[in-house]
């Protein structure tokens, strides 16, 4: 999933690309969990906490509602469902499902929606947007195979 | 009077540690006293609780009365009250080492837990570049900071920030992600950002603020929940289900405040932590931004930086935040004061936090802990606050405002402190008095205006800083062991009136006082005050007051000549208020031979009260004609004033006998100063509070002299102050001075008896205890006998029964009696069984009295009546040779004794059953007693 978010971020926000490689060393659960969470004030902290990396947390957020949506329909069985109430989460293949369209529109507007939340004007969010769905539709490349000029 | 030399405030610190230690002392002794409350639900099951009930204790009562328990010389209740006061806090020290374990091991573990749960990454992992370590540990060597910390990489922080964080020794500063992303376009955003961290890690802000939030994060969950949760359910069920499960039934609803404040303390608690540490992280925050611009940081990032959205903090809302605006960061930057002036809310934190911790913290250490701990971090905090605030306006030229505020406000947060801990509020959420509290307003008013007068006064540098700060913390230090001491105990009342003062002073030393009533109530007053005159901590504090800027005086400020005149003016009218007194005194005199005494007494006082209206008119004329070192010209004037006229006196005294009209003690004139001696060192015990006097009389003279219309004092003209606010503000002052002296401490202690000869006298037998309701009485009694009253009813039992058998034993001898009739009386047995009954009732004689006067005059005379049968008859056993007349009277005066007894014990044994149906366990007749 990381590298869909890669191939986004590299291309409408490039400024961004080394946070999402930053991000991609880490359980995907965990940073789901650590930008969802709400940044309070950091005691000793400077003081800047509004965020200057805007499209990463967007995209990758999208995408990932979209994959476990996706996971969640198909895992129906009792073991599935047993394994999300351990877990809370499903956990996220390797590989990346084919998306509907009526999928593909659900995640054009959670990616609208949070551009929105995140500041970004409203043709910057239809690119993106835009761009997103562009990059689930086509071909998806293998997570094991990171795009080129990746760390690590 | 000029300043000089002003001083670099930077120079000194910023007082943060010690407010940090503050904030650290006070959870700490929070949770030794709620810790040892919450794990001790049961306060009967208190030794001195019972004591206390036994001795007469009522929970509905004030708390004057319950001050007065125990106090009739009863050496069973001193004793039994005492039994278990060292043991009585152990539970809550145990507990708090626990709450401190904890924190200590959180502290530890805190970064370690940080570094996992946000998933950090060093450098190499983050593959950052070898110019970004080049330029940290460049940027370390610019802030100055010695052991270079460790730096990791936030991935999934956003915002263009940092964060320091760590322990002692060990520091990290965590970069975020979004501050890297934006490196190479922002370079100097982000070496701002990192001389700002840098300069946390420089000024030890990492140490201090960890330490809080380690102790913080165990003090919340380990004693404010339990605490709150405690109490909190306890008032439920006994307020709304009628079960008090906390304590006795015998406790509610007087304990309803208690537990009210009980509860809520330790949330007031929490607000006092949150504001005074977001306070403290504020500041040091501004204080950071400085450093980094000292540093090189680019101004243009703050001017650019902008808050959140929804960060527009209300000025209430501000206060729990630990980051100014950026509008205050930036105003800070372009104008020191922020970091240098006087913060009224620092100020009610202050005083809020220390004087909740020093009343808890002296109920179970004692004063000099609870000054040490508590009282000196406080006054040290406050003393540098101020010579720093002002150190700086000086060296700006500016004056230093909020002076008064901030005064202001330290009295208020003492205030607040004081009513949280309660200690004088007895069954009511008030003390009986609340107005005398006002005094603290007036003291903490009056020291910030001192202290900022004095660090006005200040020369040289550094150390002259450290000296004055030290010396000002003094005043502080003594003001708040008064109230420790002695000072509260004005909050319940006349303490010592109701104490029996008055009637003592009237029984030893008789004399016609129904015509000097003014004169007797001016002697307790003075008696009450001239205990301070022999604490060397106060004394040491009233030297304090005049000779710091005296001294400075003599290194060549001008202008306290004028002052030292008005002492010495001051002094001769005091001089002339002795004369007068003299003068009327002579008058009266009694013959020569009788003028110990009362008269010496009536001398004393009046001299006393001449030399302290001089004192004070002194001080009030001199402060309202003075400029901005009123009060310290006033506090001079006023002490030369009182050594002039304490010398005049002892003068005068030595030669009583020449003085021709204003004779008082002598009668022929000679040099006698071994006479007035004694005279003048109990007035010079008047001194301190004399001192104390001539600051309130300075306040008032300065507030009436800017009241008046059409003047106006050189510092509102100078520095543009506008005349109406001023005016405004004196009143308010005056108006605060009349309320406190009205309704203060002379109206209390004004209150006793106007004929001073009613009433109980120390040392005979006391009043019986007001009557409270049948449960209160009921449990006054089960507490006597379950602490002793059982126990000596069981051995007096025995000990009759002894007797009894004895008496059969006669009576038997005298049935089967020869034909003389005559009956031989085993010795030996009978002074065995008289020194057991004189043994038992001597005992019970030296217990706590039964708290029921009907019962105890019984009891009481049924004792003596057993102890004088017990001793003449063991008188009679041992006499050498044979007294036959008496050998009867003894027996009738053993059965008048054991009769009595009978009656005495079938009472109390009456009295018992009823009491069994509220307290079956307390109660249980043949068991070991409670205690």
């Amino acid at each position: 999933m990381s590298a869909v978010v890669l191939d986004v971020v590299t291309q409408y926000a490039p400024q961004e690309r080394q946070l999402v490689e930053w991000l991609a060393r880490l359980d995907e659960d965990e940073v789901v969990r650590l930008l969802r969470r709400r940044r309070g004030e950091d005691p000793l902290g400077f003081g800047l906490s509004e965020a200057v990396a805007v499209v990463t947390p967007v995209v990758w957020l999208a995408v990932d509602e979209a994959f476990r949506g996706l996971i969640g329909a198909a895992a129906v069985g009792l073991a599935a469902r047993l394994g999300r109430l351990v877990r809370r989460t499903p956990p996220l293949s390797a590989g990346m499902p084919k998306l509907s369209r009526e999928q593909l529109a659900v995640v054009h507007r959670r990616v609208l929606e949070g551009a929105a939340g995140a500041g970004l004007d409203r043709s910057a969010a239809d690119a993106l947007a835009d761009g997103v769905v562009a990059r689930l539709a086509l071909d998806p490349a293998p997570e094991d195979n990171p795009p080129e000029g990746a760390v690590g | 009077m000029t300043a000089r030399a002003p001083l670099d405030a930077r120079a000194l610190p910023a007082g943060t540690t010690v407010r940090f230690v503050l904030l650290l002392v006070v959870m700490l002794v929070a949770s030794i006293s709620a810790l040892n409350v919450v794990t001790r639900l049961t306060p009967t099951a208190i030794p001195s609780t019972l004591c206390l009930f036994a001795a007469g204790y009522d929970p509905d009562g004030d708390f004057l009365a319950s001050l007065l328990v125990g106090t009739d010389r009863q050496r069973g209740a001193a004793e039994c009250l005492t039994s278990d006061a060292s043991l009585s806090y152990g539970r809550g020290l145990v507990g708090t080492a626990v709450v401190l374990a904890v924190a200590v091991l959180l502290y530890f573990a805190l970064p370690g837990w940080r570094r996992r749960r946000r998933r950090l990454m060093t450098l190499q992992e983050a593959g950052c570049d070898a110019r970004l370590a080049e330029e940290l540990a460049e940027l370390t060597r610019t802030a100055g900071v010695r052991r270079a910390p460790r730096f990791l990489v936030d991935p999934a922080a956003l915002g263009a920030g940092a964060v320091v964080f760590g322990r002692t020794g060990h520091y990290t500063v965590c970069l975020h992600a979004g501050l890297l992303a934006t490196r190479p376009t922002d370079p100097a955003a982000f070496r701002a950002v990192l001389l700002h961290e840098l300069a946390h890690l420089r000024n030890r802000d990492v140490d201090l603020a960890y330490a809080v939030t380690a102790l913080w994060r165990a003090f919340l969950p380990l004693v404010v929940v339990p605490t709150v949760l405690t109490f909190g359910l306890t008032l439920g069920a006994a307020q709304f289900f009628g079960m008090f499960t906390g304590a006795d039934q015998v406790f509610w609803p007087a304990a309803r405040p208690s537990v009210i404040r009980a509860m809520a303390a330790p949330l007031f608690l929490v607000l006092l932590v949150v504001l005074a540490r977001a306070d403290l992280l504020r500041h040091r925050e501004l204080h950071a931004d400085a450093d980094a611009l000292a540093g090189g940081a680019d101004p243009g990032v703050w001017q650019s930086a902008r808050d959140a959205p929804g960060r527009r903090a209300s000025a209430l809302t501000a206060l729990w935040r630990t980051h100014p605006t950026w509008a205050e960061r930036r105003r800070s930057l372009q104008d020191e004061a922020a970091l240098h002036t006087l913060g009224p809310v620092q100020f009610f934190l202050a005083g809020a936090v220390t004087l909740t911790a020093a009343r808890t913290l002296s109920a179970f250490t004692g004063n000099t802990t609870a000054l040490l701990a508590v009282a000196l971090p406080g006054a040290v905090a406050v003393a540098l606050t101020v010579w720093r605030a002002v150190g700086w306006a000086a060296r700006q030229g500016r004056s230093t405002p909020g002076t008064v505020r901030s005064g202001l406000l330290l009295g208020l947060g003492l205030v607040t402190g004081d009513l949280m801990a309660g200690t004088t509020s007895g069954s009511h959420f008030l003390p009986a008095h609340p107005e005398v509290l006002l005094m603290l307003v007036l003291g903490a008013l009056l020291y910030v205006i001192w202290l900022a007068q004095c660090a006005r006064l200040r020369t040289g540098g550094l150390l002259a800083a450290g000296i004055g700060v030290a010396v000002g913390a003094l005043p502080g230090v003594a003001a708040i062991g008064w109230w420790l001491r002695t000072g509260f105990l004005l909050t319940a009342g006349d303490v010592l009136g109701a104490g029996g003062l008055r009637e003592q002073i009237v029984l030893t030393s008789p004399g016609p006082w129904e015509e000097h009533g003014p004169a007797l109530s001016l002697g307790i007053l003075f008696l009450q005050v001239a205990v301070e005159g022999t604490n060397p901590l106060s004394v040491a504090a009233f030297t304090a007051l005049w000779l710091y800027p005296l001294a400075h005086r003599l290194r060549g400020v001008d202008g306290l000549g004028a002052a030292l005149c008005a002492g010495l003016l001051g002094g001769l009218l005091g001089l002339a208020a002795v004369a007068a007194v003299r003068a009327g005194l002579h008058g009266i005199r009694p013959v020569q031979g009788e003028r110990g005494g009362w008269f010496s007494l009536l001398y004393l006082w009046w001299v006393a009260g001449a030399l302290w209206a001089v004192v004070a008119v002194t001080a009030a004329v001199v402060a309202g004609r003075s400029g901005r070192f009123w009060l310290l010209r006033a506090l001079i004037a006023a002490a030369v004033a009182h050594a002039v006229a304490l010398a005049g006196q002892f003068a005068l005294g030595s030669i009583d006998g020449c003085l021709g009209p204003l004779r008082v003690l002598g009668n022929s004139c000679h040099w006698v100063p071994a006479g007035s001696w004694p005279f003048s060192q109990l007035l010079a015990q008047l001194v301190v509070p004399a001192g104390c006097l001539a600051a309130l009389a300075a306040l008032m003279g300065r507030a009436v002299r800017r009241a008046l219309p059409g003047r106006r004092s050189e510092r509102s003209a100078t520095v543009g102050q506008r005349p109406g606010r001023a005016r405004t503000a004196a009143v308010g002052v005056i108006l605060l001075v009349l309320t406190t002296a009205v309704f203060g401490p002379a109206a209390a202690l004004a209150r006793g008896r106007p004929s001073g000869l009613a009433g109980p006298v120390a040392g005979q037998r006391p009043p019986p205890p007001p009557a409270g309701t049948e449960r209160v009485r009921t449990f006054q009694f089960v507490a006597w006998f379950s602490l002793s009253g059982k126990a000596d009813v069981q051995q007096l039992g025995a000990a009759y029964q002894d007797f009894e058998r004895f008496f059969q034993g006669l009576r038997d001898a005298a049935e089967t009696a020869g034909p003389d009739g005559k009956v031989t009386i085993d010795g030996v047995r009978l002074r065995v069984v008289c020194a057991q009954l004189d043994r038992v009732a001597g005992t019970a004689l030296g217990h706590v009295r039964i708290p029921d006067a009907g019962l105890d005059a019984q009891w009481s005379r049924a004792l003596d009546l057993t102890r004088k049968g017990a001793r003449d008859c063991a008188e009679l056993v041992d006499a050498p040779e044979a007294r036959p007349g008496q050998a009867e009277e003894v027996l009738s005066g053993l059965t008048d004794g054991y009769r009595a007894s009978a009656d005495v014990l079938t009472a109390l044994l009456n009295r018992i059953d009823q009491a069994r149906q509220y307290w079956p366990d307390l109660v249980r007749v043949g068991e070991q007693p409670t205690r």
